[in-house]
């Protein structure tokens, strides 16, 4: 039963699985460029700054390739409102259980993607004195982070309210905020990320590369 | 009771502020083809979709080949062949996906039956479902509920808007499983002719009522149009029950239900004259019977 | 051999299908030992519940037309040729009692439905 539903999502989700991908190498090498043509060692604290900003995009990745695979793993469902799903002769939980897990089988593929891009990346690039990769460790955490959001959306998808809807939301209100001045982005993200949510691993730094 | 294949009493369902469906007290025997008629939206759909727990309340009970609805539904949906009103397969699979899937979920799955039907209905194994034909559809959602080996079939209007090749494709497949398992076949439709020929129960639904339920035998020569003299009295009593009254050129024309071989006798013991008995044919019967209900209904509203 | 079969019929499925094949036995266009269609390719075929097709070839069993073979099929009997006749005679009774029962209904007269029979008889022949 999984492996069906595990070919329905792989077929369905390959493509976007590569884009995400794609998208983590660049992460990475950009992250490892920043120590390329250093003059000397007094640059720390600019490589690092720099490094900052790429370091930046890594949550909104996980957040972001949770979000598609949970749109992507649950739509066949939603367009069918259901029916076919609820009347296969086993267990709800069960059903919603097996489905998120081939959800999850495609993101542990993207987190496995992130790292090998991550090592890569490092095993190309000269490190700085001072300064270390830590390759393995930004890929466990950006591993975390995909399971924590993936948790979180497929919870959405499943109380019949689409995922999408709660970040278009999001991504409206917060836009329109922009527009009018009002500095909402950040606040959200702040308030998403604080220490009691169980979004707060999305927050910080993140360091391919640090002290 | 354990040879009803479905049984519900007091059944009722309640969505929005209105009751959808109530008091509906099915009883289908286990291998009839029971027809289940009634006009759009009058509850065939929402006691079909309630019987299979898509609904999360319903009043009443309600039970499955003798197992509770919803208690043991997993069990109960192993068993049952389901065709929606409208489709539900995944759009994205291919006919060879969705039937790859289908199988997984269902242990009594006859593969080699399965490919000979395909292919008897014309099904080309790599076409993506969402771009089938009405009818491809219908026939592949057939298709899969047949490969699950069913001991109840529940088709929701399964022919409805397809061309006659097609509905006779689907009729055949099916009729052709139920003289080979035994299975009993719950079959709704507002295409009276089409159930006319294959089913030997009807139940009526009407305004989320079961109006009535009967062997189709006693619905369809059991309901009369009898032509007796103009303003003859209606009898009052056992003797036959009058459901419609219409008075044509010189006669008054009685619709009663309920006729047997002496009920013309009785008829003229009360001092009736009956002229000529009319024989209704099924949707003749439906329609009366429909008129009378709604004219019960609102004389007692 | 089933075409129009009417379900709107009093006379109930099953005996309309049993009669089409007493009318074939009689006429020799189903000869003794020939096979019946099976109850589910019958049923398919014409779209009916497979309860009728058994019913109508219990009947013609019970009536000697037929016989049943635990899981073989059913099959044609030896009809004598007077039985067969008598079966034909039935069949022609059958036909001018509807026709007689329409002509009634249409208020013809016997005499001017013996006058067109005998007409139409003679340009037959």
């Amino acid at each position: 039963m999984f492996q069906v539903i595990l070919k329905q999502v792989w077929r369905d989700s390959r493509w976007m699985l590569l884009f995400l991908g794609a998208c983590a190498v660049v992460i990475t090498q950009g992250v490892v460029r920043v120590t390329h043509g250093l003059p000397d060692n007094d640059m720390y604290g600019a490589v690092l700054v720099e490094a900052q900003f790429w370091g930046l995009m890594m949550p909104v990745l996980a957040f972001f390739a949770a979000l598609l695979l949970a749109i992507i793993t649950w739509w066949p469902d939603r367009r069918g409102w259901w029916v076919y799903a609820l009347t296969l002769p086993i267990e709800r939980a069960r059903y919603a259980l097996m489905r998120a897990a081939a959800g999850g089988v495609m993101l542990g593929a993207l987190a496995l993607l992130f790292w090998v891009a991550a090592i890569v990346a490092t095993s190309q690039a000269v490190v700085p004195d001072g300064l270390h990769f830590y390759a393995g460790t930004i890929a466990l955490r950006f591993a975390l982070a995909l399971l924590v959001c993936h948790a979180l959306w497929t919870m959405l998808s499943l109380t019949g309210r689409p995922a999408a809807w709660a970040v278009v939301g999001i991504v409206v209100v917060s836009i329109g905020c922009e527009l009018l001045g009002i500095h909402a982005v950040s606040w959200v993200v702040n308030a998403l990320t604080g220490q009691w949510s169980p979004l707060h691993i999305l927050g910080g730094r993140w360091m391919l590369i640090d002290a | 009771m354990t040879d009803l294949a479905i049984e519900t009493r007091g059944l009722g369902l309640r969505l929005g502020r209105e009751f959808s469906l109530a008091d509906v007290a099915l009883s289908v025997p286990a291998g009839a083809i029971y027809g289940f008629l009634g006009p759009n939206g009058s509850g065939k759909t929402s006691t079909i979709r309630a019987l299979l727990g898509l609904y999360p309340g319903f009043i009443g009970t309600a039970s499955i080949l003798g197992m509770p609805v919803p208690a043991r539904l997993p069990e109960i949906l192993a068993r049952i062949g389901y065709v929606p009103e409208r489709p539900h397969l995944y759009r994205r699979l291919t006919v060879a996906q969705s039937l790859e899937f289908h199988a997984a979920f269902h242990q009594r799955w006859d593969r080699a039956w399965v490919t000979e039907l395909a292919a008897r209905f014309g099904l080309r194994s790599g076409a993506e479902i969402g771009s089938l034909s009405k009818g491809e559809t219908a026939k592949l959602m057939l298709l899969q509920a047949l490969g699950q080996k069913p001991d109840l079939l529940m088709l929701d209007e399964p022919t409805d808007g397809l061309d006659p090749v097609v509905r006779r494709d689907v009729l055949a497949a099916l009729l052709e499983y139920v003289e080979r398992s035994k299975a009993t076949v719950f079959i709704s439709s507002h295409l009276v002719h089409e159930l006319e020929r294959i089913c030997d129960w009807v139940g009526v639904m009407d305004q989320g009522r079961l109006v009535a339920q009967v062997r189709m035998e006693a619905f369809k020569h059991g309901i009369k149009r009898v032509r007796v003299p103009a303003g003859a009295v209606r009898p009052v009593g056992a003797a036959v029950t009058v459901i419609a009254t219409d008075s044509v050129a010189g006669a008054d024309e009685w619709v009663v239900r309920d006729w047997t071989t002496n009920s013309a006798a009785a008829l003229a013991g009360a001092g009736v004259t009956v002229r000529e008995v009319i024989d209704l044919d099924l949707e003749e019967a439906f329609v009366e019977l429909l008129r009378s209900f709604r004219r019960s209904v609102g004389r007692a509203a | 051999m089933f075409e129009r079969l009417d379900p709107r019929s009093p006379t109930p499925l099953y005996a309309q299908i049993a009669e089409r094949l007493k009318v074939a036995i009689a006429s020799g266009e189903l000869e003794p030992g020939a096979a019946l269609e099976s109850v589910r390719a019958l049923a398919a075929r014409i779209r009916v519940n497979p309860a009728t097709v058994v019913q109508a070839y219990r009947d013609l069993e019970a009536e000697g037309f037929v016989e049943m073979r635990q899981g073989s099929g059913t099959y044609v009997r030896a009809v004598s040729a007077e039985r067969r006749s008598r079966q034909r005679e039935t069949q022609a009774r059958q036909l001018v009692r509807t026709m007689l029962a329409d002509a009634a209904r249409l208020g013809v007269h016997p005499a001017e439905i013996r006058a067109a029979l005998q007409d139409e008889l003679k340009e037959t022949r």
